[in-house]
């Protein structure tokens, strides 16, 4: 009997590193939606000066490589006595000063969960570009910079494009991947489309945090979960418990409830899991003040429609989501990197850029593929002309009201734009920074209830 | 026996212009006492700062605080003004090899609140605009374009984005929204080669020409060193450049033995630094500048020739020669012939040569010479004790460079963040190839980790005893590159690091920054053999 090695967990972040490439490669993409915490992989990476996002990608990507999964502190850490927090964990578990659910997450060593890991970054944004600088350490994983062109445009900077996407796929091969053959890639790409074109089709029918859950849970489910344009919750990483330990898989799934189930089609069950999940986790992840985070909250149907921008959410952020909407708004456009905004063309109500028609699909796969990622509008491409057509055209397709604009610490790229939606934006722009610790999670709903009084 | 020169305040410098005045003193058309700039010009700052009392030092103040005005004479004289942005030293070859054509960097506005200390108030017109004191000082330029106050707006503005600064290129994509069109050439990431992958020496790679180890290096190689020398050719005979500086005799003096007990390098290794590129990368950039070229052809309505661009490269290579002659002086004389405060201005001028590019030559010949002589005589404007300390970034507030010599200290090496205008661009190479190589070596599109190493190369080259990495408040890349490079020196010299943060204005943070420098300079000393 022979063991086959586990295959290598590939974990990436940004909306231009195509998760179909890599699960093409009979690897595992895992799109990262990581938590901010504060434990010691979290303490290893420089604070000043570092956007929350990349350091928590940074920080999840050490705890993965060591092995680490997610659960409780006040079930397992106070007897590790790791420090102060521990112990405001141990005197009230369930009353707990931070209403950050993430900040009393603490990764332990779960062998059974254990694959191995590799990380893919772009060079779009300097926090990304410069992580491999800090995670040059023997405890790192693997790390691919991939170099994705600045500048607005086709030609030469498709080339470039493609060859960093063939460099990315000889070392993935490094990894123990397989090169595909065309035939495959087309499959590939064929079935991540038809994937989030079921999520997409949904998304009305989803919370903010459904949705958003689901776009990165299909960017995560390339190594084989999707079979005839179903969604297969095995291989979603909302779903198999990829970044979660028992512990907490146990508890969400004792907290999984009955709701939104009306909006589960019978074909999808990796987005119904990911749906009641995230519905489910917030009395286990009190990341909200508990009097903000009622089950009896509205249905998020209803309310003043409104657009999310900004760049990577975490994962304490879809807490607020949930929040926002309790307050009476609703998120008719996720325009953040790993929502709708992250998606090739989606933004711009197209067309699905990798049409399974398209004869050049068949003939040059892995061009069409790059093609339609590098054509994907974002704020800090040069110029990013394009990105302001799309955001507008889609706000005014979707009857956003207002714009929420979220402003991460140190993320210059996107904070440069608040004032220039205003300027160019006729509907409000609310800057919310709920990125950051509890007290400004309040601060954040405070704001939102204003908007919301300013709106009816 | 060492004669001490004693640095002046303005008030001082007044005295001194006057006594100047009354002896064989022959100044350029800019010229005139530092303190007109106080008076016409609002640079207040100048009243805080402590100057060498040279003429050599009074025409380079003069040549870098009249630059504006000759950028509104080459306006009123239809001049082509070229705005470069970010890449730090290409463009401005390109675009000073064309008649008629001046270029600048707006970027150089980072240092108006600091020279005008604030009075500008460029840094609130920047804040209003939505760029607060979370990004680079630089976004001071964004006030300066919508205030049109300080310099002429450009004819043709061209950034470089991509492995650049998120800062700056936030910034100018703002700039870009108010109407200023932009035309931006990327320059990638700088990754290693691959295994197998042809690639190239970059500048700035190749070894220094000491103790007669440039041979070794020429026999060294993969096969992508093939090229290069396959197609090596002489350097093209350019009529317009005049003969470099014959019969100057080479007061450099060699690097010393052994100061303050750490020893200097003897083996020819300590020089080397590998920096390559793949290939593919090199002519990647290649095709982006050859869309600059394109673009400065079309402003400026006439072909920009591989023949011209030759002549504009050796005349760039002339400056990056005396001014590398300059610091290695500087840097490793017994004695420091000349303050930090003006050598970092006369590093600054190797960007763009200051809107002028003969007479730009021309001030840092004139500050050699005047370092030679204090060389010869043996002056000097410091205690022969002072700490030897590498400086890492440039700084928000040119005071900053007093205050560590005010401290005890001495710059001996600095890594500005453009290194590669400092180094010679290969006159070897196809032009657009050569700057190609030149923008690839930019320390900004690299790891930390290639910084680093050329800073630790540096450091060791000139003897450092200690050194300062000096954080640009807000900057995206000195969250993680300060620690990497301070972990660098630390490991493999051994030396005292301090990272410390330069604001436009130290002046409410300067008993904190001084203390630091103060403890830096004393560990340092007690490292010293007795």
């Amino acid at each position: 009997m022979t063991h086959e090695a586990p295959r290598c967990d590939i974990l990436f972040a940004g909306c231009y590193v195509p998760p179909e490439w890599i699960a093409a490669h009979a690897l595992r993409p895992r799109r990262i939606a990581p938590p901010v915490t504060h434990d010691r992989w979290t303490r290893a990476l420089p604070e000043e000066g570092m956007c929350p996002v990349a350091r928590a990608m940074g920080a999840e990507a050490l705890r993965r490589a060591m092995g680490g999964g997610m659960t409780h502190r006040g079930d397992r850490g106070e007897r590790r006595g790791e420090g102060k927090q521990a112990d405001v964990a141990r005197s009230s578990p369930r009353s707990l000063p931070s209403p950050r659910c993430d900040a009393v997450l603490e990764p332990l060593p779960d062998a059974s969960a254990h694959r191995p890991v590799a990380l893919v970054l772009t060079t779009l944004c300097d926090q990304q570009r410069r992580l491999p600088d800090v995670l040059d350490r023997p405890d790192a994983p693997p790390v691919f910079l991939l170099n994705v062109p600045a500048r607005w445009g086709a030609g030469p900077l498709l080339d470039l494009y493609v060859r960093e996407l063939e460099r990315l796929g000889r070392w993935l091969v490094g990894l123990g991947g397989t090169a595909p053959s065309r035939d495959t890639l087309v499959r590939t790409i064929r079935d991540f489309a038809a994937r989030r074109r079921q999520v997409l089709d949904l998304r009305e029918r989803l919370s903010a945090r459904a949705l958003h859950e689901a776009l990165i849970d299909v960017a995560s489910g390339g190594s084989g979960g999707a079979r005839g344009g179903e969604v297969a919750c095995g291989a979603s990483n909302a779903c198999d418990g990829g970044l979660l330990t028992p512990v907490v898989r146990e508890r969400a799934e004792r907290f999984r409830g009955s709701v939104m189930a009306a909006s589960q089609p019978p074909h999808s069950k990796g987005i119904a899991c990911a749906c009641r999940r995230s519905e489910a986790s917030s009395p286990d992840r009190p990341s909200f003040p508990a009097s903000l985070a009622s089950p009896a909250s509205p249905p998020v149907r209803e309310g003043i429609p409104v657009a999310l921008v900004g760049g990577e959410l975490t994962r304490g952020d879809l807490d607020v989501l949930d929040a926002i909407e309790r307050e009476g708004l609703r998120i008719v456009l996720d325009a953040t990197d790993g929502g709708e905004g992250g998606l090739p063309a989606v933004i711009a109500e197209g067309e699905p850029p990798l049409n399974p028609a398209s004869s050049q699909l068949a003939a040059e796969p892995l061009r069409a593929l790059a093609r339609a990622y590098l054509n994907l509008p974002h704020p800090a491409r040069r110029g990013n002309e394009a990105w302001y057509a799309a955001l507008k055209t889609t706000l005014a397709a979707r009857g956003a009201r207002a714009v929420l604009f979220r402003r991460v610490p140190w993320c210059d790229l996107w904070n440069a734009e608040a004032h220039r939606l205003r300027a160019e934006l006729s509907i409000p722009v609310l800057e919310l920074d709920f990125a950051s610790a509890g007290v400004t999670a309040g601060r954040t709903l405070t704001r939102v209830r204003a908007l919301v009084e300013s709106l009816t | 026996m060492t004669r001490r020169i004693e640095t002046l305040t303005l008030e001082q410098w007044d005295a001194r212009y006057d006594a100047l005045r009354a002896g064989p003193l022959r100044e350029p058309a800019y010229g005139g006492p530092l303190r007109r700039h106080v008076r016409e010009g609002g640079d207040l700052r100048l009243a805080q700062l402590r100057f060498d009392p040279s003429a050599a030092g009074l025409r380079l103040w003069n040549f870098l605080l009249t630059e504006e005005d000759r950028l509104r004479a080459a306006r009123a004289e239809g001049h082509l003004l070229v705005g470069a942005m970010k890449d730090l030293g290409t463009v401005p070859v390109l675009a000073f090899a064309l008649p008629r054509t001046v270029a600048f960097y707006p970027d150089g506005a980072w240092w108006i609140p600091c020279i005008m200390q604030r009075s500008d108030r460029l840094l609130h017109r920047a804040d209003a605009m939505g760029v607060d004191e979370s990004f680079c000082p630089v976004r001071a330029m964004l006030g300066a374009f919508e205030s049109a106050a300080h310099f002429p707006l450009p004819d043709v503005l061209l950034c470089s984005v991509g492995a650049a600064c998120d800062d700056f290129s936030a910034i100018a994509q703002r700039l870009a929204a108010m109407g200023h069109p932009i035309t931006w050439w990327e320059i990638p990431h700088r990754r290693p080669p691959e295994p197998g992958e042809e690639s190239v020496d970059l500048p700035g790679s190749a070894p220094l020409r000491t103790k007669g180890n440039a041979a070794s290096r020429e026999a060294g190689g993969d096969a992508g060193d093939a090229r290069d020398e396959n197609e090596s050719t002489p350097i093209p005979c350019i009529p317009c450049i005049p003969a470099l500086s014959e019969g100057c005799e080479d007061a450099s003096p060699k690097p010393p033995d052994c100061v303050g007990g750490i020893p200097a390098p003897t083996t020819d290794a300590v020089w080397d630094l590998p920096l390559r590129a793949p290939r593919a990368l090199v002519d990647f950039v290649a095709g982006e500048l050859q869309r600059v070229r394109d673009v400065l052809a079309a402003a400026a309505g006439c072909e920009l020739t591989d023949d011209m661009l030759r002549c504009g490269i050796a005349h760039a290579n002339r400056v990056r020669r005396t001014l590398a002659e300059l610091r290695d002086l500087a840097f490793s004389a017994p004695v420091a012939p000349l303050p930090a405060l003006e050598l970092h201005i006369a590093e600054m001028l190797a960007l763009h040569f200051c809107s002028d590019r003969s007479e730009c030559l021309r001030v840092l010949e004139d500050l050699l010479a005047e370092a030679r002589r204090r060389v010869r005589a043996g002056e000097g404007v410091l205690d022969p004790a002072a700490v030897r300390t590498f400086w890492v970034n440039p700084v928000a507030d040119l005071r900053m460079m007093n205050v560590l010599e005010e401290c005890g200290g001495r710059v001996c090496g600095t890594e500005y963040l453009f290194t590669h205008a400092l180094d010679e661009i290969p006159e070897h190479l196809p032009p657009l190839e050569a700057l190609a190589r030149t923008a690839l070596a930019d320390p900004m599109a690299g790891p930390a980790r290639d910084r680093a190493a050329r800073v630790v190369r540096d450091a060791r080259r000139w003897s450092a005893q200690a050194a300062v990495v000096s954080r640009i408040p807000g900057a995206s890349h000195c969250a993680t590159e300060g620690a990497v490079i301070a972990d660098a020196l630390r490991r493999e010299l051994g030396i005292p690091v301090v990272e410390l943060e330069t604001p436009p204005l130290i002046d409410p943070m300067l008993p904190g920054l001084r203390t630091r420098i103060q403890a830096l300079l004393e560990a340092a000393r007690d490292r010293r053999t007795p």
